[in-house]
């Protein structure tokens, strides 16, 4: 038997039926809720408190006034209270009112995900599509130049903070060369001729945020890549396959890398927290529209509501990755689909 | 299970044996690490990084924060590096943002490493509600996403490099707790174990004494990691202005460096580079130690 090595890339526990998984993930909903319901009130320098002490400057010399306050903020009810009352918002799709923007969260968000998705899931694609590729390549082509050259340009790519990836790729294609926009989301106040135009518009300013955030995230998994390519390579099977005369190509991808993208497949999840990393630092740096960009401009204002609406969504996406992942892994290897693997 | 029944004579002897196989031996996997030579540029990397750190007062020729020349210079023999905006010398504000990100990569990972050996070690060897419990805790922090987190309860909170570490130790130990588990999940039923808790030996000891030291390689290893990764994160956040004021780190200089980058392109270059080569380097040296205790890959 191979042992197996217990590495980043292998799935902790076992893999579980469908519904002690679902259980896990409403469990997990509700911990993300829970977390950003106490977040908040774990604050220290409450703005509201100092409206309530009397040695502050702030102080409100009117207990009626100060009664309406509390209540209006229902914070004159146990916490327990104040939760469900929290839940019940939630529910009703209620994320709060923004601060700074005086407008409802909910709709905030709404307005900031299309631009974040149209950045986003491209990236992702194209990211994994890249790393899989080369790190397969090179995997196969494992201790020649090609090996190392790739290795050596993707370990790079990996160690580049993504906001320094972001500079250069302004400056280089931005600035000196002057081929695409600096910032923004589309031209303001430009009128277009036809929607076509609109849409050029639109990608020539998605350009370099979608280059940034694809090249920083495609060094992530090129060695998981590799390294999967490698130990697949080492098993009897292909040596079979090798002995039986298959053409390369079968080998390579046919026998190989199908095999070899399996532990890739639990890692796009935690592709999925990086990538929202980088899309922070990439619509911050290039002013794009998107969440990240509103996160931003909420971290500026202490504007609490926002970002934890934005914490909210972005862990749900995460958590929506996961059971992707776990669907698709399942679908992809049958050997998970019976009973719960022997670890 | 884990109760170990114990026989009138079940003392252990002095000084028990460990199998030869099963203890690290220094000398043998340190050549090993030396014939890697992208293992000895990490070292070496990371070598010259803490030495800046240590030694910033008498490295740096100027005080940090201060003005102390004609703003947004180039490169020169008086500023090697430059100066920004505000005048400031940037191969001082390099050399203390090393001290900086090292101190948050370093504390981080060695007390997200030493909390998550600790659970990952007593859940797997105990089993039970506690391992349960540890599972699904686990799972939830894997999913969370770490930056907005971060960025939510450094909003809340208030700035500080203090708290900087506490969110990622609290984020980052479940990484750790994970790889530990499934090492001592094996290690738990090997003979040298068994043996020890055959001849009555106490649980503390037996994790102490013979599954620590069997773990330590990939507790290094994985702990290694996330001191680059904690480098990236306080960069992050002091590119979004949400770091420690007080303290001159990377990010803030390439966060205060981006309205003038069209300008003055080594008010960014540098710190840049900085956080690039450090990164590399502790990443190379997690790398390098993971080859030298298995080779196999």
């Amino acid at each position: 038997m191979v042992r197996r090595r217990s590495g980043p890339g292998w799935a902790f526990p076992a893999r579980a039926p469908w519904a002690p998984r679902l259980a896990l993930y409403l469990l997990t909903l509700w911990g993300m809720l829970t977390l950003n319901f106490l977040l908040p009130r774990a604050m220290p320098g409450d703005p509201l408190l100092a409206l309530m002490d009397p040695e502050s400057d702030a102080y409100l010399a009117d207990p009626g006034i100060r009664e309406r306050i509390l209540q209006y903020y229902g914070l004159d009810r146990p916490l327990w209270e104040q939760y469900l009352v929290y839940l019940g918002r939630l529910a009703r799709g209620e994320l709060g009112w923004s601060i700074a923007l005086n407008t409802s969260v909910a709709g905030l968000l709404a307005e900031h995900l299309p631009w974040t998705l149209l950045l986003m899931v491209p990236s992702i694609l194209l990211a994994t599509l890249i790393s899989v590729w080369a790190g397969a390549h090179a995997g196969w082509r494992r201790d020649t130049r090609v090996d190392r050259a790739l290795l050596v340009a993707f370990l790079l790519l990996d160690t580049v903070p993504i906001f320094l990836l972001g500079i250069l790729l302004l400056m280089v294609f931005g600035v000196y060369l002057g081929r695409f926009p600096l910032s923004g989301g589309q031209t303001p106040f430009a009128s277009y001729a036809s929607p076509w135009a609109q849409l050029a518009d639109i990608l020539r300013h998605l350009a370099l945020p979608m280059a940034t955030l694809t090249l920083g995230l495609a060094g992530r998994n090129f060695l998981l890549a590799r390294n999967s390519m490698v130990t697949v390579l080492g098993m009897e099977f292909m040596q079979v396959a090798r002995g039986k005369g298959l053409p390369e190509p079968t080998l390579k991808y046919r026998h190989g890398l199908r095999n070899a993208v399996l532990p890739l497949v639990t890692r796009f999840a935690m592709q999925m927290g990086a990538a929202l990393t980088g899309m922070i630092l990439i619509e911050t740096l290039f002013a794009y529209p998107g969440m990240g960009r509103l996160m931003f401009t909420a971290v500026a204002a202490r504007d609490y509501p926002v970002l934890e609406g934005g914490f909210l969504v972005a862990g749900v996406a995460v958590l929506l990755a996961n059971a992707l992942a776990d669907l698709s892994y399942a679908w992809l290897d049958p050997r998970t689909r019976e009973a719960p693997c022997p670890t | 299970m884990c109760t170990s029944p114990r026989t009138a004579a079940g003392r252990a002897p002095g000084g028990l044996a460990i199998p030869a196989s099963s203890r690290p031996r220094v000398g043998a996997w340190g050549r090993r690490y030396l014939r890697n030579r992208a293992a000895v540029l990490g070292l070496a990397l990371t070598g010259t990084m803490v030495g800046v750190a240590l030694l910033a007062e008498p490295i740096a020729p100027y005080p940090p924060f201060r003005s102390v020349g004609l703003p947004l210079q180039a490169p020169s023999a008086l500023h090697p590096m430059g100066t920004d905006d505000l005048g400031r010398d940037v191969l001082t504000g390099v050399v203390y943002g090393a001290r900086t990100s090292l101190l948050v990569g370093v504390a981080v990972a060695a007390l997200a490493g030493a909390m998550g050996a600790g659970m990952g070690i007593v859940s797997a060897y105990r089993g039970g509600w506690v391992d349960d419990v540890l599972v699904h805790v686990v799972e939830f922090f894997q999913v969370i996403p770490r930056f907005f987190l971060a960025v939510l309860a450094i909003a809340l909170f208030g700035v500080g490099l203090d708290k900087v570490i506490l969110v990622l130790i609290l984020t980052s130990w479940t990484t750790i707790s994970r790889i530990v588990r499934a090492e001592v999940l094996s290690l738990r039923e090997r003979e040298f174990v068994l043996a020890a808790r055959a001849i009555g030996v106490r649980d503390r000891t037996i994790m102490r004494r013979h599954i620590l030291p069997n773990v330590l390689p990939s507790l290094v290893v994985t702990a290694s990691l996330l001191v680059g990764e904690a480098i990236w994160v306080e960069a992050g956040l002091s590119f979004l202005g949400l770091g420690d004021p007080n303290s001159m780190s990377w990010g803030y200089l390439l966060d205060s460096a981006r309205p003038f980058m069209r300008v003055a392109w080594w008010t960014a270059f540098f710190p840049g580079l900085a956080i690039t080569l450090t990164v590399l380097g502790v990443n190379l040296v997690g790398d390098g130690l993971n080859d030298a205790w298995n080779p196999r890959l």
